[in-house]
């Protein structure tokens, strides 16, 4: 048997089915390794902070280590040298005079520390700094503004005043709040001197070789934390694993889209090749082979090509990771050398051969049912299953929609999208199983008016795809959730970048917004009165915070001008709003199961003041829980001073570079005040959505070349399956260009089919996730039509790329010997 | 003007190189009066198929010379020659004549519709009523006998009134009942509707149907027959020892 099983295996058979299975195992393993490769990388960014350290003593929170800690841990028995780090905030200026944010966040200081080793980073370039006025700055911050060894830069001390420092060194360093923050490292006195720190954030130790780590930790009773080296490394893989997770998470999304649009293509191919082996097979049962026996021989079958496919596709796989974390650098992930481990290659290679042999499993079944006589004499119909097709899909159907109804009635936000998310897959599976259905009538449909156009070839194209209802929608498939995801992607991206884009215009049709660069701090009520005195500025409304509590819950009340605050109105009239009343956003968990006239009383340090609630608003909660009167906020909070932001409007008629150079004069005398353009905002916005669109893209460029590869696989086959056809037409006239462009236009109809059917699921699921994601309020749902249209361009782009070397093959037919076939 | 639809001379035609190299023609000289049904008969491999795709346009010759209606074949382009197919040369084949996507109608106006060319309605009016499948047009091939695809096949290569049908064993896959309905047309398509037919066959009682016999055997013309019966036909392949 096994050489009969052996003698199938003709290879030029067998290239469609295994390119279809390297592709897919080579996507899994490439996004599976990468997963590893960028993990670890990132690891090791964190495990700097840990070289070296067998117990280290961590300040809590808001604390320092008194100095002596550092000899306490040093003099421990066990112990051979200990450092003690110092990390303060210390805003960094960049060459115009402004701050250095990272999310909104200043930088830090940082002391060089006197014990090499022990050091939480690694000098790249330069010296480290040595003496009064000399600095080391981390590599991020240093690209970002410019300033490289021998610059002069400017940061803020404690005390407000602007100090400059000479750069002497570039180090690498995970910031300390993670990495991007602004790190500037010091000699200990300077950044004593700067910040007026008073001890240290942590004190690190090395071990004496042969020293117990848990022993020495057990003899450390003082103040703080004390931690091993193992557990600081394993608390830091924990925060880096934080960070990593959102890519991880789409990583996964990828691996599992692959793993899906795989087993549709390996399926796919495997049952036309079955099909076109039909007579084989039957000639085999003819002399007496079993039904078992035929059942074995595909499954062997299948089993040594996948297992053949996935080993080569692991290797495929090997490149895709090493392209990836190439061009992960570039999103500014941390470098690292690739990592192979067991799980990828076990998980590739086991999905691959799994799904090959499955994928066999039911055209091989379905090829022991015919009977051997019957499939000896022609093309037998392929018996339709319609019935059990149609009760599945409507069973995902009803499920989806069911899950899908649910998401949209709860109110988490979270739970809502997973929910609607969930919903849709099952209403996917059910469009993908009805698309036997539609698939051939819609291009059919798609096929009018190129034939009106084309004539004859386009007709025939039509007639072609439309004739194996089953085949046309397997090969569409791929495009169709490739399609299906990227649509829905950039319709959830265009609706949440114009929602939030309306909400800051309608909550703040402002400019500027300035708020204190350190937590906890104000800005100087001067700030707010001297641009109200500036007739360059048309508005500058101070916001002002503090905490109180109502009903026992603690809550943000907040005071501001309404001439700067004009939210959308859901419930009473904001002309309301006087000394008394308070306005509450409609969202906010203050408002419980209070309505327009409920009263409300907060309470902040033993004051009580009862509000009636005059309107409710559709926005968030960027001014407070609760917004009260100016007078009645003075009431609860008698010693407030300064703001907690002013919102700046410029006068209408100036160009924003003069506004914003007149702000940063006026703002000179107060550094640690961070302006916040909303055009940047809008920028940063609009960057943080180019790149998510840009993920769509590498998603697009994914399931494009997997359709390729299909549609190519599924017209070879058809072409092979249609040579007396094509022979019969050549001979009544057709000519080599109009047989090419029948199989051009069959793809390109398939394709267009399968994207716009994609295009229409993405877009209804799109609209459906934010509508569940953004709870109370109403998202304006945006068609992004440009990028929508270039999908289905680019879909039936590639459909009509695909079709060029299986057209040729088939026009290179040669009449003669066809007819006489 | 040459009252001859088709014409060989001297046509050698060479299947495959070196050793296996078989002369499939070898030096055949015919010509195909206009209005006549023409007979070409032989045992299996005596070239009668090769020698019909040399004369249609579908296959070129080695040497030697074909013309179709006045137009010399030797040296066209593949699309010349396919252009040459769909305005001048009809078709029947044994089996699957038909494409299983399209409707009898569809099929039936194929060459046309490549040509960009509307068919004469009274002409095609009379060909379905004297193939009688006007109540079968709208059926796919799957839906009709092979008799009636075979004749939808006949009003296909008829529509475009061509210099010649070319006939390959148009009866082979059918029972006598049907086979004898087709033969039948080709001839009143000959003697009623004047067209001229070529017809490769090795049933002698299809051969009965033509004017003209001719026998090929190893590559060469060896006999003829004029006004064939069936029992004539037979004699003389025996005597050619098939």
């Amino acid at each position: 048997m096994l050489r009969t099983v052996l003698s199938g295996l003709r290879p030029r058979r067998l290239v469609p089915t295994l390119l279809a299975i390297v592709l897919a195992v080579g996507f899994v393993a490439g996004t599976l390794i990468f997963s590893d490769t960028a993990e670890s990388a990132l690891y090791d960014e964190y495990a700097r902070a840990a070289r070296h350290v067998g117990v280290a003593v961590t300040a809590r929170s808001g604390d320092r280590l008194p100095p002596s800690t550092v000899d306490v841990v040093r003099h421990t028995e066990g112990v051979a040298t200990a450092d003690g780090r110092m990390a303060e905030q210390l805003p960094l200026l960049d060459g115009r005079g402004r701050l250095v944010t990272e999310f909104g966040a200043p930088g830090y200081g940082i002391n060089v520390g006197s014990e090499g080793p022990l050091r939480g980073f690694d000098l790249r370039t330069g010296r480290l700094p040595a003496a009064r006025g000399e600095a080391a700055l981390d590599a991020g911050t240093s690209a970002k503004i410019g300033a490289g060894v021998g610059a002069v830069v400017t940061v803020v001390a404690a005390d407000e005043s602007r100090q400059e420092l000479q750069v002497v060194g570039i180090v690498e360093v995970t910031g300390f709040n993670g990495t991007g923050t602004s790190t500037v490292v010091l000699t200990e006195p300077e950044l004593v001197r700067l910040t007026g720190a008073t001890g240290y954030r942590e004190v690190v130790g090395s071990l004496r070789p042969g020293a117990d780590e848990t022993a020495v930790h057990d003899r450390i009773t003082i103040g703080g934390r004390v931690r091993t080296g193992a557990q600081l490394r394993h608390d830091l893989a924990r925060e880096a694993s934080g960070q990593l997770s959102g890519l991880l998470v789409g990583l996964q999304l990828f691996a599992f889209v692959a793993v899906l649009v795989a087993g549709f293509f390996i399926y796919n191919t495997f049952s036309i090749l079955m099909a076109q082996r039909q007579r084989e097979t039957a000639l085999l049962r003819c002399v007496g082979a079993s039904r078992a026996q035929i059942f074995r021989l595909v499954l062997s079958e299948s089993a040594l090509v996948g297992l053949a496919g996935s080993a080569l596709g692991f290797a495929l796989g090997v490149a895709v990771a090493f392209g990836l974390s190439r061009g992960a650098t570039l999103v500014g992930l941390p470098e690292g050398s690739l990592v192979l481990t067991a799980a990828p290659a076990t998980v590739s290679v086991a999905v691959g051969s799994v799904v090959t042999v499955l994928s066999a499993v039911v055209p091989a079944f379905r090829a022991t049912r015919v009977p051997p006589i019957a499939a000896l004499r022609a093309s037998v119909p392929a018996a339709g299953r319609r019935r059990a097709l149609v009760v599945c899909a409507a069973l995902a159907a009803a499920l989806g929609t069911a899950v899908t109804v649910t998401g949209l009635r709860t109110t988490g936000a979270t739970e809502a999208m997973v929910l609607v998310m969930a919903g849709g897959i099952g209403n996917f599976l059910a469009l993908l199983l009805l698309s036997p259905l539609f698939m051939g009538r819609l291009v059919a449909a798609l096929g009018w008016l190129p034939g009106r156009v084309f004539g004859v070839p386009a007709r025939l194209a039509a007639a072609n795809a439309h004739r194996n209802p089953g085949r046309t929608a397997a090969t569409t498939a791929t495009l169709l959730i490739g399609v299906a995801l990227m649509a829905g992607g950039s319709t959830v991206a265009a609706t949440v970048n114009r929602t939030a884009e309306a909400q800051l215009n309608e909550a703040f049709p402002v400019d500027y917004l300035l708020t204190p660069a350190l937590a906890g701090g104000t800005v100087p009520a001067t700030v707010a009165a001297a641009l109200q005195a500036d007739r360059t500025f048309a508005l500058a409304a101070p916001i002002r915070q503090a905490t109180a509590t109502a009903g026992g819950r603690s809550l943000l009340v907040g005071t501001v001008d309404l001439r700067a605050y004009q939210p959308k109105v859901t419930a009473g009239r904001l002309t309301d709003f006087r000394p008394g009343t308070a306005i509450v956003p409609a969202a906010s968990d203050a408002l419980g199961s209070r309505r327009v006239g409920s009263s409300l009383e907060l309470i902040a340090g033993g004051r009580h003041v009862t509000v009636t609630v005059a309107a409710t608003v559709q926005s968030s909660s960027l001014v407070g829980d609760v917004v009260v009167s100016g007078s009645d906020f003075a009431a609860l909070f008698p010693d407030f001073t300064g703001d907690s932001m002013v919102l700046v409007r410029a006068a209408p008629d100036l160009a924003g570079g003069v506004t914003r150079d007149r702000l940063d004069a006026a703002l000179a005398t107060h550094p640690l005040v961070q302006v916040d353009d909303l055009a940047e905002v809008r920028d940063d916005r609009n960057a943080a959505i180019d790149q998510f669109v840009a993920l769509i893209a590498a998603l697009l460029g994914f399931a494009l070349v997997i359709a390729i590869v299909g549609i190519a696989n599924t017209l070879s086959l058809s072409v092979l399956e249609r040579t007396r056809e094509s022979a019969l037409i050549r001979a009544l006239g057709l000519t080599r260009g109009q047989l090419r462009a029948t199989l051009l236009v069959e793809a390109l109809l398939m394709a267009t089919a399968g994207a716009l059917v994609g295009v229409a699921f993405g877009l209804l699921y799109g609209w459906l996730t934010t509508e569940a994601a953004f709870g109370a309020v109403q998202p304006l749902l945006t068609i992004p039509v440009g990028q929508l249209t270039a999908f289905v361009a680019l879909a039936a782009l590639a459909g009509t790329l695909a079709a060029v070397l299986p057209s040729r093959r088939a026009a290179r037919l040669s009449v003669v010997t066809a007819i006489a076939d | 003007m040459t009252s001859h639809a088709a014409e060989a001379a001297d046509v050698v035609k060479i299947h495959g190189t070196g050793e296996t190299a078989v002369r499939a023609l070898d030096g055949v000289r015919l010509t195909i009066p206009a209005g006549e049904f023409t007979a070409i008969m032989g045992p299996s491999g005596s070239g009668k198929s090769t020698l019909m795709h040399c004369l249609a346009g579908l296959d070129t010759v080695d040497s030697g010379a074909v013309r179709l209606g006045g137009t010399d074949l030797t040296g066209l382009s593949d699309k010349a020659l396919t252009r040459l197919r769909r305005d001048r040369v009809g078709f029947v084949f044994q089996a699957f004549n038909l494409l299983p996507t399209l409707t009898a109608e569809q099929n039936m106006l194929l060459p046309l519709d490549l040509a960009g060319r509307r068919p004469d309605p009274q002409w095609q009016r009379r060909i379905v009523d004297v193939l009688g499948i006007a109540d079968r047009l709208g059926h796919t091939p799957s839906q009709l006998s092979g008799g009636q695809q075979q004749r939808v096949a006949c009003a296909r290569a008829l529509l475009a009134r061509p210099d010649v049908v070319f006939a390959d064993e148009p009866t082979g896959n059918l029972d006598s009942r049907a086979g004898g309905g087709v033969l039948d047309f080709l001839r009143r398509s000959v003697r009623e509707l004047g067209q001229t037919v070529v017809m490769v066959t090795h049933d002698p009682v299809a051969a009965g149907y033509a004017d003209r016999a001719v026998m090929l055997a190893d590559g060469r013309i060896v006999g003829e027959v004029q006004n064939p019966t069936p029992d004539s036909a037979l004699a003389e392949l025996r005597r050619l020892g098939a």
